[in-house]
């Protein structure tokens, strides 16, 4: 009898033990909740819980710096900031549950193409209000073209971390070695056009040593570029329709097309990340248009000389301004003191510290933050990034349409084509614009 | 029941009760809740509206659109392209994942089911170091596919990829011998990865190395499961090996091969780490997989109940085929 009695006590705290487990995991999860339960009575401290995605160690040290620092700054406000890291891959992923499970962060980056989606959902705060109560903020602090696409219908969805243009690595050593003219050199003297980009490219390709002129990876930043600069456009003009009919458009994905088709200047290309960066870095390619995210890879990487150009000119100076906002979880308790820790990322000082690192381009016009980031070297030369930002086109969050159904579903697998020769531009694009038009929201 | 029956029931439910639990919250309940998000427009952040089949007609359902089909022929289009027209499925890409899918699937049990058994049936007999070899063919199973996809990712570039590193060297071995004789055999650079002909073929392969080692262990334990005598018996009768490979070992690992070939299929209907991992069902969709895109829509495009409407499909066509297979099993699977 005692024997049988031992066993169901087992049995009961076998049970208990397992399901306290399973609690427990809960707290750590959202330690925000307790942080805030323990309010000294004077004044309420606050913990505002953020996140960002460094693209490196090094990132991520200085930003959990820059979070101490601030919360040790912001004392005086009540307000304690908690860095809440998360990995790199499946960020959005990760962040998408979190918004569905209402525990996301207070504050946290996302990329700017996805900016509208996360609006439309409703998951994100609108900061007009808090912006339009603050006389010491100015929109114009900032650079326009972020905080255009972040204004829709009068709400502001979030302020820019950084920015990065899409500029042309070039490998110094392959143009030395086969006497073709510097591109920098070239751009100096007003001769960076498309022409010469081709020619160039063409000069330095010599398929039996594996080298050639110009690489990309499939994505639309790089391919994208191609209908900006011939004065197309992805979308019409208030985004509900498909763009990539316009014939300004075709000439540019024409341009692309004889690249890789007719030139033979470039390998095809792979997946984002992926092959295009590796080979460029081993240095069998001459040019690479990228944003300044592959900076750090590169200064620890590439055993070449290598600089960075503007993109060519081929008719209309273009390039891309990526972004990415700082926005506020619609569902976040401290919605005052979130508003301050976002401003407070987003100022001269703390953009300096991370452009001095050389990842990103601070999106704030101030000086002192700009020269930070022109300090810091290789490349010998940055201004090309800075240049850029003054005529980008900048990453669109698409209000109007899924972005992920429009571009990567529709258009994406039809510029594929393209690239690897299996269709002509003029079918793709008929076939890209049948598949979208559809999916966007009219108005 | 008496007190003490009773009493042990009640004991056998607790233990049970963690396990029970567990699938309850982690399993059953997310399955019931995606066959209800399938019916709404659940995009994982607003409450779903219900909006009946809606999700099933769009990914199934085909525009009827005559006047298309009108000014497609006035515009000069043969008969076929103006039906083209006339008749369109509302989700394109649905269709083209489906193909892939089975594309994919027909592949990965071509290669793998016959060279699996002709690798067990190699692999069965007692020379030494046989051990090491079952083990050496097993490996790729137990591996990470997350690193198996990564190494091969890079094996199949296009331009230092060491396997057309390695077929450039045999051809142009080969070709040295062929010039003697007159014609020259084309340089083969294959695309692999980036190539939209080769794309689902790379992933058979990986797929088809991932799995033949599993296969092969399940017919090594059924080849060897096989009585001699009958073997003894065929050889007295006078049966060549092919006969007695016809006649005495397929037949008894029948329903062994059954079983391969049931689980394989449904295991590789729902193909998705591949394809995430290399390629993103690109280039141009060649290897989008019906998991892949469902995954997309659900968890990248916030369409959550399209998504879930796509993998109860999913579950209906993996149902439907497996009972055929059972069917057509009554005659072809003998079973003692």
């Amino acid at each position: 009898m005692i024997k049988k009695n031992l066993q169901f006590v087992l049995a009961a705290v076998l049970i208990a033990v397992f399901l306290l487990a399973a609690c427990a995991q809960q707290p750590a999860e959202q330690p925000a909740a307790p942080a805030a339960t323990e309010a000294p009575a004077a004044m309420e401290e606050v913990t505002i819980r953020w996140r960002t995605r460094p693209d490196n160690q090094q990132e991520q040290d200085v930003y959990q710096k820059i979070s101490d620092e601030l919360s040790a700054q912001l004392a005086s406000q009540g307000i304690k900031l908690q860095y809440d890291p998360a990995p790199v891959t499946g960020y959005l992923d990760k962040l998408t549950t979190e918004f569905s499970a209402g525990n996301a962060p207070d504050v946290v980056w996302i990329p700017g193409a996805s900016t509208a989606d996360y609006a439309n959902l409703g998951v994100i705060a609108d900061l007009m209000p808090y912006v339009n109560a603050d006389p010491d903020f100015k929109i114009s602090d900032y650079y326009d073209a972020p905080m255009n696409e972040l204004q829709n219908n009068g709400k502001l969805w979030g302020l820019p971390r950084d920015i990065s243009t899409l500029v042309m690595y070039y490998n110094k050593d392959l143009f030395e070695k086969y006497g073709v003219d510097d591109p920098a050199e070239l751009a100096a003297n007003g001769q960076w056009t498309c022409e010469n980009f081709e020619r160039v490219a063409q000069e330095l390709t010599h398929e039996d040593e594996k080298i050639y002129g110009f690489s990309m990876s499939n994505w639309w930043g790089p391919w994208g570029w191609f209908i900006y600069s011939h004065g197309g456009n992805m979308f019409n003009a208030d985004r509900t329709a498909c763009g990539l009919a316009d014939p300004n458009s075709i000439n540019g994905l024409q341009f692309m097309s004889d690249l890789f088709n007719a030139d033979k200047v470039a390998p095809p290309p792979g997946i984002e990340g992926g092959v295009g960066e590796t080979e460029f870095l081993s240095g069998s390619i001459g040019m690479f248009p990228n944003g300044r995210w592959m900076t750090p890879g590169m200064r620890e990487n590439a055993q070449f000389n290598w600089g960075v150009v503007e993109m060519p000119n081929c008719g209309q100076q273009s390039t891309w301004l990526f972004w990415g906002p700082y926005v506020m979880s619609a569902k976040s308790e401290h919605p005052e003191q979130a508003w301050a820790v976002i401003k407070a990322l987003t100022s001269p000082e703390v953009q300096a510290q991370v452009a001095a690192l050389g990842t990103n381009i601070p999106s704030n016009k101030d000086q002192a933050a700009v020269d930070a980031f022109l300090n810091s070297k290789p490349p010998d030369d940055n201004q090309p990034f800075i240049a850029g930002a003054a005529y980008a086109q900048a990453e669109i969050p698409l209000y109007t349409g899924n972005w992920g159904d429009i571009v990567n579903g529709q258009y994406q697998p039809n510029i594929d084509n393209i690239l690897y020769g299996k269709a002509s531009v003029a079918d793709a694009v008929k076939a890209a614009c049948e598949g979208a038009d559809p999916l966007f929201k009219k108005p | 029941m008496s007190a003490k029956q009773r009493r042990e029931a009640f004991e056998g439910f607790l233990f049970l009760l963690p396990n029970f639990l567990g699938f309850l919250i982690f399993f059953a309940v997310p399955l019931a809740l995606s066959f209800y998000y399938s019916f709404t427009d659940y995009n994982l952040f607003q409450p779903p509206n219900f909006i009946g089949l809606q999700n099933y007609i769009t990914a199934l359902g085909f525009n009827f659109d005559p006047e298309a089909y009108r000014l497609a022929l006035a515009q000069g289009s043969s008969i076929f392209a103006a039906l083209g027209e006339l008749v369109t499925p509302k989700d394109p890409t649905f269709w083209i994942a489906l193909g892939n899918t089975f594309k994919y699937a027909i592949g990965v049990l071509i290669l793998c089911i016959m060279p699996s058994f002709f690798l067990a049936w190699l692999l069965n007999s007692s020379l030494p170091g046989m051990a090491i070899y079952r083990g050496l063919f097993y490996i790729p199973v137990v591996a990470s596919i997350v690193g198996s996809a990564l190494v091969w990712f890079w094996i199949y570039n296009r331009d230092s990829g060491v396997l057309n590193i390695a077929l450039a060297y045999v051809i142009n071995g080969l070709s040295n011998i062929t010039q003697n004789l007159g014609f020259t055999l084309p340089e083969p650079i294959i695309g692999w990865l980036v190539d939209s002909n080769y794309s689902l073929l790379s992933l058979i392969i990986l797929t088809s190395w991932a799995t033949i080692g599993y296969d092969m262990v399940i017919f090594l334990a059924a080849l060897q499961g096989i009585p001699r005598h009958l073997y003894e018996a065929a050889t007295v009768d006078g049966a060549t090996r092919w006969q007695s490979l016809f006649k005495i070992t397929i037949p008894m690992i029948s329903a062994t091969i059954f079983f391969i070939l049931v689980t394989n299929t449904i295991a590789v209907l729902q193909i998705f780490s591949e394809p995430y991992i290399m390629t993103q069902g690109g280039p141009a969709n060649s290897t989008l997989t019906i998991v892949y895109y469902l995954y997309q829509k659900g968890f990248q495009r916030f369409q959550m109940g399209y998504g879930s409407s796509l993998a109860w499909l999913v579950f209906a066509i993996i149902f439907i085929i497996t009972t055929l297979q059972f069917r057509v099993a009554n005659r072809w699977v003998y079973e003692e």
